[in-house]
């Protein structure tokens, strides 16, 4: 299947794509560092799967791009726009923060996944706490694919 | 009390709301609801208003410390501004106490509270207006207020007066003389200026104090010659008085005496909708609301404010009814007409239009009119503008002007709905300045069909300020790799002209009436060796032929290097153009340190370093985050944890600086990744490549500076690569070593901290893609000329960009939009950047207690430059203003010149060496002087003559 990797972070990018690009579930694996490369890279190319970070900017950063700061939920906001272009792609959400947002608005990743569940349902399929010192995520994320691709 | 977030965001619009001359914005004070009399808004409002030369901005007034008596004013900025202090507030009273709880239980929908409470208090205190309105309101079905009170001489007057079993000059004769009988002034106030809009009125005798109440909603009344101005405010204050006091009986009365026929017919059939939604009547209520709107020509009659009355209710009760998309229209109809929805409906608006997954509701402008006027995020407003384009068939807002079919307001939506941050998440646009121009075109549309033309005038002058301050501070960034060559031709043009025609000489000598003396056998060859080093090789003729072999010979060659090289260290070494001082200016004094330090320095990880040997000062912020007291071992660990991680950190900048950021030569060997070293073989090479047809000087000087910057483009892609494959992993190790030590002392707690060092990965690669952007050639096109106020905050916004964490206030004075030179842009920001370092670092506080405070001052003679900041108490301030002023006076008669190419210190003689040479001042003045017990201010003094354009 074919998958996007949205992470603006380089070193977990670069982590998780090596990880993705040895499945052999995966035939195909794209990238996009922001909440604006994610929409434009789905509006015309159909995945099967995006593993998704939750904390995104809202465009690709670069020397000249300072305009808008990280969005602490930046993931769902590419999340609402699948939902709402009728998109079949599935999303998986692989955070590397346990808890997310501030004061008020702080929420752990547990409360956030289901928060995920009820506001999208099937599109999404699971989140996914990100460490790159140990090794859970990767057995986690080989689980979704294997589910995913056997659901397919 | 207010709590919750969008009670927080509404009252933050309206503290930051602009104030204008015409009171339309002013007059949002009166819609605070409080429980101040509404005539006490009133002057509070003209007392506002009396202040907006002064104040652009409410925001502004209240932080300017005027007392303000309103309470609830009082609690919403504490709410907006939790560290400011706002002077006049003074402990409620008892009964301004249960008035606000009367108020808070109406707001929480409590009725029977209310109803109780209203009661009491009115009964209790029979002048406490409020309480006797409200007890009416609640009570429908025909409540009235105790008859030993006031207002129930009032409503008995007013309904005699309605029901016309009295005349009106009668009635109104009754209501004066109720009001001489109040003793409360306040109260004659609020009862005398609804006397006073009769038309009878002129012939009242009115007491001293109501005279100027009188005298100005007269003109209200009457046709009289008054100013058309003042009676457009009036009009404008009477429509706020009506919006936000509605429902209550008074209001309800004085609206029934000022507007004849179709309003009083109107404003009952409210009053009738009002009673039966009451009793849960509500498609009766419907029905007789739709009537007054369904009636074209009585509509068309009703004044602006009772028509957004009569649309608020109808919102409400659609709203209840589940008619969503008239309850959205009435509701943006009030809004674009200038009222405002009660909280309540507000909310439970802008949840239905959020939640919905409805397309076709979404397609209407009235949806995104709402969310937008109601303060939603853009996050929010973005998908009802996203179904909104779906509806089209389109990605791009920009194809549907002028399409017929996108229905009433659309200018509207495009001016409300289409802002910045929306249009940034739409998938046409790749980055913010396609967003910033698309928004930009969208206000040119709306100011050719003459749609809130100032405005967005002022919208577009702002955009392309933005714009042109982030280009600024992108050339600012891309300048720092500098040599100044015009500088170098300048100051060396006799030493070099002379060598160059020296080498021109020897050439000649290589001509074939020379070569006739040769003997071949005896001659030899300089080939190149191991090192590169040219060594004399015994001559082989037929390798000469064959390789078809050009003479030379070896003195031209060396005066070629010699003239070559003596370019080279002008290029490199030279104090004051050369490129070594241009990287101790721009990138290690100061600059790397705060970049690389910054993305710590924001989630408040790294330390301030106290003076060398005495370690890093302790920081209270997550201290007290996390609720460690000064006893608590944590506490310890943290800042143990803390230290070694800034200590870390600092070091791997120190080795950045002071051995990757240099200049080496076959001379000057160092680390340096700056390397301008040649061995003769490779300046054997560039002189047959690049000089072997140079005939003229400044031929010969481009050609030098060509081949020099291309040696630089290695070196750059050199550095770039050793910060990528060296600096970031030593970087991004010790943070994660941080990261490991505090999950070993706080287990399971700190979240807040955790996030914080998360955040901090991916803010240190963009610090390190920062740094690496620096080294790049500096661009050649020369910029264009702008604002001095454009070039001043581009160099303020290029200091915080580098120390986000050494907060200042800033401000820009004079002839703020004569143009400069936009080649002004990096040596202005360079001088900026020193005097606020110096402010910082010599204020010997931490960033937090600094209070660092910087002016730009522009004339068309003079531009000044002023830091000021406190200084630490165990520092005497005249002491430093001495030692300012010494090393001003040292520097000034002679320059240091080992000074620009080392760090530490004042940076002083790079400060003046900017001066004197990047903007060629020959008259410099640098000052410093005492400002109060604590405070010190420095002053820097440039003429603008060829500055300013």
């Amino acid at each position: 299947m074919k998958a996007l990797l949205v992470e603006d972070d380089a070193n977990k990018s670069a982590q998780v794509a090596e990880f993705l690009e040895n499945q052999t579930t995966i035939d195909g694996l794209y990238e996009a560092r922001s909440y604006n490369s994610a929409i434009r890279f789905l509006s015309v190319n159909p995945v099967d799967l995006v593993v998704l970070d939750m904390s995104l900017p809202l465009f690709d950063q670069s020397a000249e791009e300072d305009g808008f700061q990280d969005d602490a939920f930046g993931g769902m906001e590419v999340l609402a726009f699948a939902r709402r272009r009728n998109l079949s792609t599935r999303f998986v959400v692989l955070t590397q923060f346990d808890t997310l947002g501030e004061g008020d608005m702080m929420i752990g990743i547990d409360e956030l996944g289901s928060k995920l569940r009820e506001e999208f349902g099937t599109i999404y399929l699971g989140i996914i706490y990100y460490s790159p010192a140990e090794a859970s995520w990767r057995e986690q994320l080989k689980r979704f694919l294997h589910d995913h691709s056997t659901n397919r | 009390m207010l709590s919750g977030a969008d009670t927080l965001q509404a009252a933050i619009r309206h503290f930051a709301y602009p104030l204008d001359e015409s009171f339309q914005d002013a007059r949002r004070l009166l819609c605070f609801t409080g429980y101040l009399p509404i005539i006490d808004k009133f002057h509070l409002l003209r007392r506002v208003s009396c202040q907006t030369e002064r104040f652009s901005t409410l925001e502004d007034y209240l932080r300017s410390g005027t007392p303000i008596k309103d309470r609830e004013i009082h609690d919403l900025f504490n709410l907006c501004f939790p560290k400011e202090r706002m002077l006049g507030a003074s402990e409620l009273t008892s009964v301004e106490k249960r008035l606000v709880e009367l108020q808070n239980s109406i707001r929480s929908g409590d009725a029977a509270t209310a109803r109780e409470l209203a009661t009491t208090l009115s009964a209790q205190d029979p002048e406490l207006f409020e309480a006797l309105d409200i007890a009416i309101s609640l009570d429908a079905s025909g409540g009235e207020p105790p008859r030993a009170s006031p207002l129930y001489d009032v409503i008995q007057t007013v309904k005699e007066l309605t029901k016309g079993e009295r005349s009106e000059r009668a009635s109104m004769g009754d209501l004066r003389k109720i009001a001489f009988k109040i003793p409360s002034r306040n109260l004659r106030y609020y009862l005398a200026n609804r006397c006073y809009l009769s038309r009878d009125s002129r012939t009242m005798q009115a007491p001293a104090e109501t005279f100027e109440i009188h005298g100005r909603f007269s003109y209200l009344l009457y046709e009289s010659p008054a100013p058309s101005k003042e009676r457009r405010e009036l009009v404008v204050h009477y429509e706020a008085l009506q919006e936000a006091y509605s429902k209550r009986p008074a209001i309800l009365a004085a609206e029934s005496w000022m507007e004849a026929g179709a309003v009083i017919t109107a404003l009952g059939f409210l009053a009738e909708a009002t009673r039966l939604r009451f009793h849960k009547q509500t498609s009766d209520a419907l029905a007789i609301l739709n009537q007054i709107v369904s009636r074209v020509q009585f509509w068309n009659k009703l004044p602006p404010g009772t028509k957004i009355t009569i649309r608020r209710a109808l919102a409400e009760l659609l709203l209840a009814t589940g008619r969503v998309d008239e309850a959205i229209s009435n509701a943006a109809e009030v809004l674009l007409g200038g009222g405002i929805l009660d909280h309540v409906l507000g909310k439970n608006l802008i949840e239905t239009v959020i939640r919905s997954i409805d397309q076709r509701l979404h397609s209407k402008t009235y949806s995104g009119i709402l969310v937008a006027c109601l303060g939603a995020p853009a996050k929010q407003i973005y998908p009802v503008f996203d179904n909104f384009l779906s509806a089209f068939n389109t990605d791009n807002v920009e194809v549907l002007i002028g399409n017929a079919r996108c229905g009433v307001h659309f200018n509207e939506w495009l001016e409300l709905v289409c802002i910045l941050p929306v249009l940034a998440r739409s998938p046409i646009y790749t980055s913010t300045i396609e967003a910033e121009n698309a928004r930009i075109r969208l206000c040119q549309h709306l100011i050719r069909v003459d749609h809130n033309v100032a405005k967005l005038t002022a919208e577009i002058a702002e955009l392309t300020q933005k714009q042109l301050i982030r280009k600024g501070v992108a050339n600012v960034r891309r300048s720092k790799i500098y040599v100044d060559e015009s500088g170098i031709r300048r100051s060396s043009a006799t030493t070099l002209r002379e060598k160059f025609h020296q080498f021109v000489e020897s050439k000649k000598t290589t001509g074939a009436n020379a070569l006739k003396l040769f003997d071949a056998a005896q001659l030899s060859l300089y080939l190149p060796n191991a090192d590169g080093d040219l060594v004399p090789q015994r001559l082989e003729t037929s390798a000469f032929e064959k390789d078809n072999v050009r003479i030379l010979t070896h003195g031209h060659f060396l005066m070629f290097r010699s003239l070559f090289l003596e370019v080279r260290n002008q290029f490199v070494s030279s104090n004051n153009y050369g490129l070594d001082s241009y990287l101790s200016i721009r990138i290690r004094h100061g600059t790397l340190q705060g970049q690389l330090r910054s993305p710590f320095e924001t989630h408040h990880l790294i330390l301030q370093r106290l003076a060398p040997g005495h370690g890093y000062a302790e920081s209270d912020y997550w201290p007290s985050r996390l609720g460690l007291d000064v006893l608590d071992g944590k506490r310890t660990e943290l800042h143990f944890l803390f230290s070694q991680f800034s200590r870390d950190i600092d070091a791997e900048i120190v080795s950045v600086k002071d051995q990757m950021i240099h200049v080496s030569t076959e001379e000057k060997k160092r680390q340096g990744l700056f390397d301008y070293s040649y061995t003769d073989a490779e300046l054997l090479a560039i002189l047959d490549a690049k000089f072997d047809d140079v005939v003229n000087y400044d031929q010969f000087i481009d050609r030098t500076f060509l081949v020099l910057w291309q040696k630089t483009l290695g070196n750059l892609a050199t550095v770039r690569a050793t910060i990528e494959s060296q600096t970031a992993p030593r970087l991004r190790e010790t943070l994660s070593r941080l990261e490991v030590g505090l999950r070993g002392v706080f287990v399971g707690e700190g979240q807040e901290l955790f996030q914080a060092v998360t955040r901090a990965y991916p803010a240190l690669n963009n610090a390190l893609d920062t740094v690496s952007d620096w080294f790049q050639p500096s661009s050649q096109a020369t910029p264009e000329a702008l604002e001095a106020a454009v070039i001043a905050d581009v160099a303020l916004a290029s200091y915080r960009n580098i120390h986000p964490g050494r907060p200042f206030i800033d401000s820009i004075t004079g002839e703020k939009s004569h143009l400069m030179h936009g080649r002004v842009c990096s040596p202005i920001y360079d001088v900026v950047a020193a005097l606020i370092d110096n402010a910082f670092v010599h204020s010997r506080l931490s960033p937090e207690s600094a209070d660092v405070r910087v002016e730009f001052s522009f004339t068309q003679e003079k531009i000044s430059f002023t830091v000021g900041s406190n200084v630490a108490s165990g520092t005497s301030v005249a002491d430093s203003v001495a030692i300012v002023k010494r090393a001003a006076s040292r520097f000034m008669s002679a320059s240091n010149e080992s000074a620009l190419i080392s760090e530490g210190g004042t940076g002083l003689p790079k400060l003046l060496k900017i001066l004197r040479e990047d903007l060629s001042r020959a008259h410099i003045e640098l000052d410093a002087h005492q400002e109060g017990a604590r405070r010190i201010k420095v002053v820097v003094t440039i003429e603008s003559e060829g500055l300013i354009l």
